[in-house]
């Protein structure tokens, strides 16, 4: 059902996306800032998963939350004179790689284990 | 067992809103992105999107222009088609108004007059009135023509030996070259230095002249225009 | 005492922050900064993409109100048929002048840089095609009668200029880049003769290394002027 209700999440989103107006250009820095957090958190939810650890109030909050803040960041930065996005984007693409890892280490062991217990029977 | 389900529902109903928010602002911003490219303002400094500005502003208002006139003479026609009237005083209008685009029409306008000839050690060639014409289009020029041959789109210039044709009309030296566009426009384009046609040619020996002119008479194509293997393609 | 001094220790350090952050945000903005340029020239930008959509959308509408104009037309002539003839010139006329998408017999040429070749030679750029090479082709397409010719898509009209800058191509303002595909509908016979001549152009062209590649193809689509022919200098007498 979550799986279903993501896919049509991401369609309708599309969609909405694809006929809403164009974003102003001074705005699109701070978007693409919003948006690499919240793909952080995505892949931040789907490594605890996999560690059975969701929790839906952290995942919400920290998509939200962090795309917000870096945004907040980033404005503050453009006062300062001082490139924080760029901070942002080493923090988030780096916890992104983190996350990626986990999750291909999972899979990796579900995947050797389940090839050992196969030819474990064979042998069996 | 009733609240875990509940639950489950929350929990489907806030990952899906959150997918959909992720998407939505995700294809916004592809959408700028792409936008940007095309019309390629990533990497300009001020004075160049500035001028981009005007440049797309001009283009909206023509538009908007056409757009306006093209509505209300959809009206005039629906207006005869209600009244089952005659529709030739506006049909002629309309044939007029193209032909006169395609240049099927004698025309007045400003614009410059260059003169191109022939010396002793400067021969012109057609590549050079080519050349010419391609600049006064990029200048803007609207109609153009070449000792009275008007030059249309599909119009060649050809070079057998040292005779030479425009749109099959045989034209010789001197050239007089007119064309009606923005005087100040063609002339400053024409004459800019190292790049300007004139400043080019001039340097290497070719007898240019230049006049501005504020009432160029441009003759009517002379031949017929027909139509034999394109067809319009409807959609 | 100890709670007082931490409070104060902190207070006297937020002060400190807050009145760093106020004085460099000041001297940011007073400052011609490069930040602030680059704010200046984000909202311009914005401002082109505003421009651009209103045009978009203003040129779709055109588009609409136009072919909304032809159906209208031929409605309240249908039953003239003086009238409906000056109807049909209209549209035969449109097709000449480049505003409706054509398709017919015709030649397609395919003119490309030959990179490969460049890196050995003493002079590299006379295997690249250059935009007055485009325009000697279209001078030669012309020639052979063609009656509408579109480089990669873009339509040749009366105010067409092929353009270089730099080292990009321009037509009809439109950047193009090699391969250059050239569509041309007419006579195919005559097309293709004298384009294939020896010693014509493309044959000249390909001695010199350029990649040249002419076909027939019997149904050719050339798309239409994506712009609006609008003169503002010539009258009519």
């Amino acid at each position: 059902m979550i799986f279903i209700a993501i896919v049509m999440g991401c369609i309708l989103g599309a969609v909405i996306g694809i006929y809403a107006p164009m974003v102003p250009y001074t705005y699109s820095g701070y978007l693409a800032i919003a948006i690499i957090a919240a793909l952080d958190s995505v892949f931040g939810g789907i490594a605890s998963t996999l560690n059975k650890q969701f929790d839906l109030k952290i995942f919400v909050s920290g998509f939200f939350g962090n795309a917000i803040l870096s945004m907040l960041l980033t404005y503050l930065g453009q006062k300062l004179n001082v490139d924080i996005y760029l901070a942002a984007i080493v923090v988030f693409v780096g916890r992104m790689f983190n996350n990626l890892a986990i999750i291909r280490r999972y899979y990796l062991q579900k995947w050797t284990s389940h090839k050992k217990k196969e030819t474990g029977e064979k042998v069996g | 067992m009733k609240k875990e389900k509940k639950n489950q529902i929350v929990m489907t109903v806030i990952i899906g809103a959150v997918c959909v928010v992720f998407f939505a602002v995700m294809f916004m911003q592809f959408k700028t992105i792409e936008e940007t490219d095309i019309t390629a303002i990533e990497n300009m400094r001020e004075v160049d999107l500035r001028t981009a500005i005007s440049e797309w502003k001009g283009k909206y208002e023509d538009t908007q222009k056409k757009l306006e006139a093209n509505q209300k003479s959809v009206k005039e026609y629906q207006e005869t088609i209600a009244k089952n009237g005659e529709a030739s005083e506006l049909v002629d209008k309309d044939l007029a108004e193209s032909n006169m685009l395609l240049g099927k029409t004698d025309v007045v306008g400003e614009g410059i007059v260059i003169t191109l000839a022939n010396t002793q050690d400067y021969t012109i060639t057609y590549s050079h009135l080519l050349e010419l014409i391609n600049e006064l289009r990029y200048a803007g020029a609207e109609a153009i023509s070449i000792n009275d041959a008007r030059i249309l789109t599909t119009t060649e210039i050809i070079q057998v030996d040292s005779r030479m044709q425009a749109g099959g009309q045989r034209i010789a030296s001197p050239y007089v070259i007119k064309a009606i566009g923005n005087q100040t426009y063609l002339s400053s384009t024409l004459s800019l230095k190292d790049s300007g046609f004139i400043d080019r040619y001039k340097a290497s020996g070719m007898d240019i002249k230049l006049e501005k002119g504020n009432n160029i008479k441009i003759l009517k194509y002379n031949g017929d225009l027909k139509v034999k293997y394109m067809k319009e393609v409807e959609k | 005492m100890k709670k007082k001094q931490i409070a104060t220790t902190l207070g006297i350090m937020c002060f400190i922050l807050t009145m760093c952050i106020a004085i460099q945000i000041r001297t940011v903005k007073n400052s011609n900064s490069t930040a602030m340029q680059a704010l200046v020239d984000d909202g311009l930008r914005d401002e082109v993409l505003r421009w651009k959509e209103r045009y978009d959308n203003a040129y779709q509408e055109l588009l609409d109100s136009e072919k909304q104009l032809t159906q209208v037309r031929e409605q309240a002539t249908q039953n003239n048929t003086t009238a409906n003839a000056k109807q049909q010139q209209i549209k035969e006329n449109n097709m000449l002048l480049g505003t409706t998408q054509v398709k017919g017999a015709g030649l397609e040429i395919i003119l490309a840089d030959n990179n490969a070749m460049g890196a050995g030679l003493l002079e590299p750029s006379i295997i690249l095609v250059h935009y007055n090479d485009l325009l000697e082709v279209v001078n030669a397409l012309n020639n052979a009668g063609a009656e509408a010719i579109s480089i990669n898509g873009q339509r040749i009209i009366t105010t067409t200029a092929i353009t270089c800058e730099g080292n990009v191509i321009k037509v009809n303002g439109e950047k193009i880049s090699s391969p250059f595909a050239i569509k041309a509908i007419g006579s195919q016979g005559l097309l293709l003769g004298s384009m294939t001549m020896a010693g014509g152009y493309l044959s000249l062209m390909e001695d010199n290394g350029v990649i040249v590649n002419v076909k027939t193809v019997d149904d050719i689509t050339i798309e239409k002027y994506n712009g609006i022919i609008s003169y503002k200098y010539v009258k009519s007498k």
